[in-house]
């Protein structure tokens, strides 16, 4: 007799990798430095996650539609960039200028879709251009944050401190983005069979330019989090971003050919790897290490998820 | 019989498609009126696929016209879309479902177009769909298709055609491949009852016996253009076959399929014997096995055993899917990874891909680079990790020039040649490697006659050096190089074909052998055929011309081995 598939949801064992590794990685901080759990010093641990969290999420919409996105850490820096300088002395032009950077990931969009070059080459060639503007908008790092900014970041939320809620919230909308929205299924659709988008009359332009927008959305709240938290900017701080992203949504549970993403799984994992550098230092771990050992971890984790695919995939076929 | 066009759904007059000098269909005229099952036939490279593509708007015609009702399609403007909205919804035989998605969204995928529902309308709407398409199929809407079987997916794939909002032609292409003979069963009991709601429906299929009975009318595509139509309740199972190319001929001088005759003598450059096997066996004597398959199950192969000798080629013909490529990635394998069976190779092996963009050449590379990585095992090209290039030059001249590639010099590129001549590259890398055992994957498909020509005179020419080659083709009427020719059919061989007896009716009518009936259990009929399909007594029978419906009883052997699951 034929088997029966059960649930869709029987796939995500990426999600569940993220989710151990952050519970495994707060435990190891919260006991080694109980006051990481107080309101505080959740607050002060969470800030620092939020540029990744956001720059993995644009990663991760990118990746949706089958593509790669090799500006986005540039482009969170660029973001920074305008978001200490123009956005400081002049709210509407900072306003004006972001939103030309959402445009621009339309515009990168485009290309790959008309043009049919590589999101590879389009990414990375658009990766010199923010970093060429960033520098001559502010070739030194420096800047400062605009007030406004810093307020509405700080602000106290009831129970658990703001950056929690923001945090579940990102996860919540990408979550709900992607499968519950009714152009999310069009999306998913593009990334793993365009040929069936194309032939149930969905614009596959439309969609690609939904996704870039939505990516570039992502970037710019991301930029706004890097200011807020380091209170100036210097657009090469964010340049590591880029691979960092791509380890996030690789742990997150999502599929370099596309199509299968997991929202809250890529938001667990930013959180987890942002987290790994505070928890070396708790460790004592020499900061000339810290590097090389968030390598292991990113190699042991991606492993883990490899073999249980393997072990899931040998159990399942029979 | 139908009537003329004013009553049609669908009707194609005069279609003609090129591809280059290439005519793959020429002239073909089509109709189907409301109510109405046609099931299309037809052998290897008749335009089947190429007719169903121009009908769904994947690609235009070269010429010709198209009306839905009284509406005339413009090509310039006509694509899947516009085929979806005249009422047309096409079954692919390349799936076309998103894997990563759950079974009801592949329908909010399909039909959200045209109007966006709820998940809960959705789920319910493809339960209903799967339902009365396939009762019982026990199939949740909530299910990931990635973890749905291949029978599974078709199953959705063809409710989630019957979902159409304004049904009225319903297309399938190969409908069955991967389904078992109960789902089958379902799915012709259903469409009988949608026909009576005026919906018509185009039936492709290579399994004959499904149509039979079924369709209201067979339209036989021959050679790119139809060549017979009739009743589908009143025409026999031998009559079909004989309409497709498989007649057994009185004279076998005068082939229905003039090419095989004249590809003959147009075969240049042969050293040693033409027509291989007489002289063969009188040089060789007894000549040793090479490659022997016994028993073999994998894939879609089911029970299949082979011997290929020095010096012999061996041509595995058959439908296209029949289980030839398997067999081919089998050997290569040396049998590795399958369910049951041993397959034994001497010597090294050469592969010619079939996918020559995707897995043949090294599109970035020259011609002399090409063919050179084929030889980099030889040990008088490497000595010590360093290639010698002196001994290169030689052997990358030699095959250049004794396959008569056409290019200024082997340091072109390989993607400035034509297909044809690529080809020739890819045949030259595996001569170079000085293999025991060639396989060769139809290495004719889509090159021009003259290449034709060359590669089978270069096949030839190999063969006289001591090789064995094993060669599957789709090119039924063109197997006269061959020594001899098993017929695949459905995973089995269905027989085999030696010297004079090569024809491509006979090689036609081998391939739909193995028609497939339903539920009766073939235990009984077993023994009496040989448990390989192979055994000779067997094969004269069904060569004899006297026997006119050799598909009656053989068909029915070996049939319940093959359970997809």
């Amino acid at each position: 007799m034929l088997r029966q598939g059960k649930r869709s949801g029987a796939r995500s064992s990426g999600a569940w990798t993220a989710a151990l590794l952050l519970v495994a990685i707060a435990a190891t901080t919260v006991i080694l430095q109980p006051n990481s759990a107080s309101s505080n010093g959740a607050e002060l641990l969470l800030g620092p996650a939020l540029p990744l969290v956001f720059a993995s999420l644009a990663q991760m919409l990118i990746i949706l539609v089958g593509d790669f996105d090799l500006s986005v850490g540039y482009a969170v820096g660029l973001v920074n960039v305008i978001s200490a300088t123009l956005l400081a002395t002049d709210v509407w032009l900072g306003v004006l200028v972001l939103c030309a950077m959402v445009l621009a990931y339309v515009g990168m969009g485009a290309i790959v879709e008309i043009f049919r070059v590589p999101a590879i080459v389009v990414t990375l060639g658009a990766s010199f251009i923010w970093l060429g503007i960033g520098l001559t908008v502010q070739p030194v790092p420096g800047g400062t944050a605009p007030n406004w900014l810093l307020q509405v970041t700080s602000a106290s939320w009831p129970v658990l401190p703001e950056t929690f809620y923001i945090v579940v919230a990102g996860a919540f909308f990408s979550w709900w983005l992607v499968k519950r929205w009714r152009y999310g299924i069009v999306l998913r659709g593009l990334g793993n069979n365009r040929s069936a988008l194309v032939s149930s009359g969905w614009s596959v332009l439309r969609a690609r330019l939904y996704a870039y927008a939505l990516a570039g959305a992502m970037v710019v709240i991301a930029g706004m989090f890097t200011t807020s938290v380091t209170t100036s900017a210097d657009i090469n701080a964010s340049a590591t971003l880029t691979l960092t992203t791509f380890a996030v949504v690789v742990i997150g549970g999502c599929r370099f050919q596309g199509g299968l993403v997991e929202p809250p799984g890529v938001v667990a994992a930013a959180v987890a790897i942002s987290l790994l550098a505070s928890t070396l230092t708790f460790l004592n771990v020499a900061p000339a290490w810290d590097t090389a050992v968030e390598g292991l971890v990113l190699v042991a984790a991606v492993s883990t998820k490899w073999v249980a695919e393997q072990v899931r995939a040998r159990v399942g076929s029979r | 019989m139908s009537e003329p066009s004013t009553r049609a759904v669908l009707s194609m007059a005069g279609i003609v498609k090129l591809y280059g000098t290439n005519k793959v269909l020429s002239g073909v005229d089509f109709s189907i009126v409301p109510g109405e099952i046609v099931g299309l036939v037809g052998a290897n490279g008749a335009g089947k696929t190429t007719l169903l593509r121009i009908l769904s708007g994947i690609i235009p015609p070269s010429g010709g016209t198209m009306a839905f009702g009284t509406q005339n399609v413009t090509f310039g403007a006509y694509n899947p879309m516009e085929a979806w909205k005249h009422g047309v919804a096409m079954v692919h035989q390349g799936l076309s479902l998103c894997t990563n998605m759950a079974v009801w969204e592949n329908w909010s995928l399909r039909y959200g177009r045209v109007a966006w529902k709820k998940k809960r309308t959705r789920v319910a709407e493809a339960e209903q769909a799967l339902e009365r398409t396939f009762p019982a199929s026990n199939i949740s809407p909530l299910a990931s298709v990635a973890e749905l079987s291949l029978a599974q997916r078709q199953m959705v794939e063809i409710a989630r055609a019957t979902s159409h909002p304004w049904l009225k032609l319903l297309v399938l292409d190969e409908p069955t491949s991967a389904l078992s003979g109960e789902s089958s069963i379902k799915l012709r009991n259903w469409l009988k009852q949608v026909v009576t709601r005026d919906v018509s429906a185009i039936y492709v299929t290579h399994k004959l016996d499904e149509i039979l009975g079924l369709a209201d009318r067979l339209v036989v595509l021959r050679n790119g253009a139809v060549c017979w139509t009739g009743d589908g309740h009143h025409v026999s199972r031998s009559q079909l076959v004989e309409e497709l190319g498989g007649r057994v001929l009185d004279n076998p001088a005068t082939g229905p399929l003039p090419e095989s005759q004249a590809q003959r003598p147009t075969s240049p450059g042969v050293v040693g014997p033409t027509s291989g096997s007489a002289m063969d066996d009188k040089s060789h004597g007894e000549k040793s096995v090479v490659v022997g398959v016994e028993g073999l199950c994998a894939k879609t192969l089911r029970d299949v055993s082979l011997v290929a000798r020095a010096g012999e080629i061996i041509g595995l013909a058959g439908l296209e899917g029949a289980g030839q490529r398997d067999l081919l990635q089998a050997v290569l394998k040396r049998g590795r990874g399958a369910a049951r069976g041993r397959v034994s190779v001497t010597g090294s092996i050469a592969y010619v891909a079939g996918d020559r963009d995707g897995e043949g050449t090294f599109a970035l590379w020259d011609i002399y680079r090409n063919i050179l990585i084929g030889a980099i095992r030889l040990k008088r090209v490497v000595r010590a990790s360093l290639i010698r290039w002196r001994h290169v030059d030689a052997l990358v001249e030699r095959w250049f020039a004794a396959l008569d590639i056409t290019a200024d010099n082997p340091k072109v590129n390989i993607r400035a040649l034509s297909g044809g001549n690529q080809q020739k590259v890819l045949l030259a890398r595996a001569f170079a490697s000085e293999s025991r055992v060639l396989l060769l994957d139809d290495p004719t498909r889509g090159v021009d006659v003259g290449t034709k020509a060359a590669v089978y005179a270069a096949l030839e020419d190999q063969r006289a050096s001591g090789r064995t080659i094993i060669v599957y083709s789709t090119e039924d009427a063109e197997f006269h190089y061959c020594d001899r020719v098993y017929v695949f059919a459905e995973g089995c061989i269905s027989g085999e074909l030696a010297g004079a007896d090569i024809s491509g009716s006979e090689i036609i009518r081998l391939s739909y052998e193995h028609g497939p009936t339903t539920a009766e259990p073939p235990t009984n009929e077993r023994p009496a055929r040989g448990a390989h399909g192979r055994t000779v007594g067997r094969l004269r029978r069904i060569s004899d011309p006297t026997k006119t419906s050799p598909g009656q009883e053989p068909s029915r052997r070996n049939y319940r081995h093959y359970e997809p699951h």
